[in-house]
């Protein structure tokens, strides 16, 4: 009797065991995701269009522009609605330059201003056109599984690492764990404040990737207004080196 | 007599390098046109019952010929009713319209230059609300100068890229003999240029050098030697910074020993062009309340005279291609108030 309750008990746990292995196999370490994570989302090189749609108390307002980035370095932007038309930003490391249609001069522009909105959006330049290394910057920290937009998300804590410069000291993903793209996002001052939330509305798969290319960015700084950015015409990779990130390519026509 | 023949000189050779290149208009890549109709109305409060109503139309056409080649041409058509004349004074009414060509140019892009020949914009330094070593900043005075686009100067510049951040810039204007270099490079995050204009004869001199940065704060410093006929040789500077908070408020100071003169309406492009050792200083504190919105107080104080110059300005913008601003202008140059205006416009981009 005895013997046949101690078998019963190991046959039990072996069971327990043998249904529990595919589950935990499943299950990743917080390095492992965001490693998966920066696989996904970190991009080298990248050309795309955007629409990016400020809406504000009933006010609409779009702007269309052009973006040719290579990784979180360099950057140069053109808008081409009517109303910017000609506007150009170049961006390399933590510096900015802009080109005024008008006079055609370029300006450098004060540093901090990659941390704003980019032509009175909510979403800066930093934002729109950095791709870094999450794990070089950032420490993260597994706070659970959560569904967003009908999806199994881990939710991710990720917190400044000593002595680097980020926009957020404090960010909260919500990652996608089948296909390693964010679906929300949470961005912290060092105060703890939360400064912005961003939600992807829609994703594509390019190359083996899925990316985000509808988002939606709230200001919480800015109450009731919010900007939504469409991407189109995406290309990852491409034929231009740093070099074609230069004074000249502001101006060419 | 002859800087009228060296225009027309000028736009005869634009338009024959028009022609050579008709060639290639086959294959003009993406032309495109766009325009702004601009009206404005102000009222005057030094000078109670003053009024002026401006209205404005802005054209550009640009025709990129190829990857290489490509025109602009560009123009205003402006027209004022008023019952102010240039010195301030109300007086009968009368309605001005004038029409000026501010770009009409060919530029030429090779691998290791660019070549523009014509009507052309120049600008110079990088001053927020002086720009007191600037050869080209145009007039002060609002009767006179465009409000429109910059200004264009009639002539040939070669810009050769020296690096991803430095080029080289020699340039001559038929306008005025005016004959120039520039260079620019950036040095460990600064910006710095160096150039120099003169006339034939070694006629008014001009040697700039400016430096612009970031240490947390942007901030940037200009000083010039300048020789022209309106002043005594002598050197001219002016410093600035600005930083902004969350993006909702940014604050900007400038300094300067050339700074406005208040002689007249101190406001547009070229603000610093006041006598040398008259030290300015400028001060704007801009709020964005949301994304569209900006509400701005310039002050521009001149200490040794006790002059000093207010300038609120509100700029929103209504839908994709409209904005709407209402400004003032109200100062001090002597004894009282004598320097007061408000005003509304609205632009419409089409």
């Amino acid at each position: 009797m005895f013997v046949r309750k101690i078998v019963r008990t190991v046959l039990a746990a072996l069971l327990l065991v043998a249904v529990s292995l595919p589950v935990l196999g499943a299950e990743l370490s917080v390095d492992e995701i965001m490693a998966k994570l920066d696989e996904n989302m970190f991009i080298e090189k990248i050309q795309y269009k955007a629409t990016m749609v400020t809406i504000n108390r009933g006010r609409e307002i779009t702007k269309e522009m052009t973006v040719k980035a290579i990784a979180d370095t360099h950057a140069l932007v053109e808008f081409t609605n009517r109303r910017d038309r000609g506007t150009r930003y170049l961006k390399i490391d933590d510096e900015l330059w802009m080109r005024f249609p008008d006079t055609e001069e370029i300006v450098k522009i004060s540093g901090h201003m990659l941390r704003q909105g980019m032509m009175g959006s909510d979403i800066s330049y930093e934002d729109a056109l950095e791709s870094s290394k999450l794990q070089e910057n950032y420490t993260a920290k597994l706070l659970g599984s959560e569904t967003v937009n009908g999806r199994e998300c881990y939710l991710v804590e990720l917190t400044v690492k000593p002595g680097k410069e980020v926009a957020y000291p404090t960010r909260k993903m919500w990652v996608d764990k089948e296909h390693f793209t964010v679906w929300k996002e949470e961005m912290y001052a060092q105060s703890g404040k939360l400064v912005k939330e961003s939600k992807t509305l829609a994703v594509t798969e390019i190359d083996g990737r899925v990316l985000p290319t509808e988002v939606v960015m709230e200001n919480k700084l800015r109450r009731g207004s919010q900007t939504r950015m469409t991407l189109y015409d995406i290309e990852l990779g491409g034929d231009f080196s740093q070099e074609d990130f230069s004074l000249r390519a502001l101006t060419r026509p | 007599m002859r800087t009228l023949y060296a225009k027309k000189t000028l736009i005869l050779v634009a338009l024959v390098a028009v022609l050579v290149f008709s060639e290639v208009l086959a294959s003009a890549e993406e032309v495109y046109w766009q325009g702004k109709l601009e009206t404005d109305f102000m009222v005057g409060f030094a000078d109670v019952g003053s009024e002026t109503l401006m209205n404005r139309l802005s054209l550009e056409l640009v025709l990129p010929w190829s990857e290489d080649i490509s025109t602009k041409v560009a123009g205003d058509l402006q027209h004022i009713s008023s019952n102010v004349d240039r010195d301030g004074n109300i007086g009968p009414s009368y309605s001005l319209t004038a029409a000026e060509l501010t770009r009409m140019y060919i530029r030429l892009y090779r691998p290791g230059y660019d070549l523009t020949l014509g009507l052309q914009p120049l600008s110079w330094g990088a001053g927020m609300f002086f720009n007191p070593a600037d050869p080209f900043a145009g007039s002060t005075d609002p009767m006179t100068s465009s409000l429109g686009a910059a200004p264009g100067y009639s002539g040939v510049s070669l810009n050769v890229p020296l690096g991803v951040l430095s080029r080289f810039t020699a340039f001559h204007f038929v306008d005025d003999g005016k004959s120039g270099i520039k260079y620019r490079t950036n040095l460990n995050g600064t910006d710095l240029i160096g150039a120099a204009t003169v006339r034939p004869g070694g006629e008014n001199l001009q040697v700039l050098l400016q430096a612009q940065g970031d240490l947390g704060i942007g901030w940037f410093a200009q000083t010039a030697f300048t020789d022209l006929e309106t002043s005594d040789p002598g050197f001219r500077w002016a410093a600035g910074a600005d930083y902004s908070w969350n993006g909702k408020v940014i604050v900007k100071g400038e300094l300067s020993n050339a700074g406005p003169s208040f002689s007249g309406l101190a406001l547009g492009p070229g603000l610093g062009t006041g006598d040398e050792d008259t030290v300015s200083v400028g001060v704007s504190l801009q709020y964005i309340p949301d994304e569209f919105s900006s509400l701005a107080l310039t002050v521009l104080v001149t200490p040794e005279d006790k002059n000093f110059m207010l300038m609120p300005v509100y700029t929103t913008q209504l839908t994709d291609l409209m904005d709407l601003r209402a400004y003032g202008g109200f100062g001090k140059a002597g004894a009282e108030l004598n320097i007061g205006l408000a005003g509304a416009g609205l632009s419409y981009s089409f």
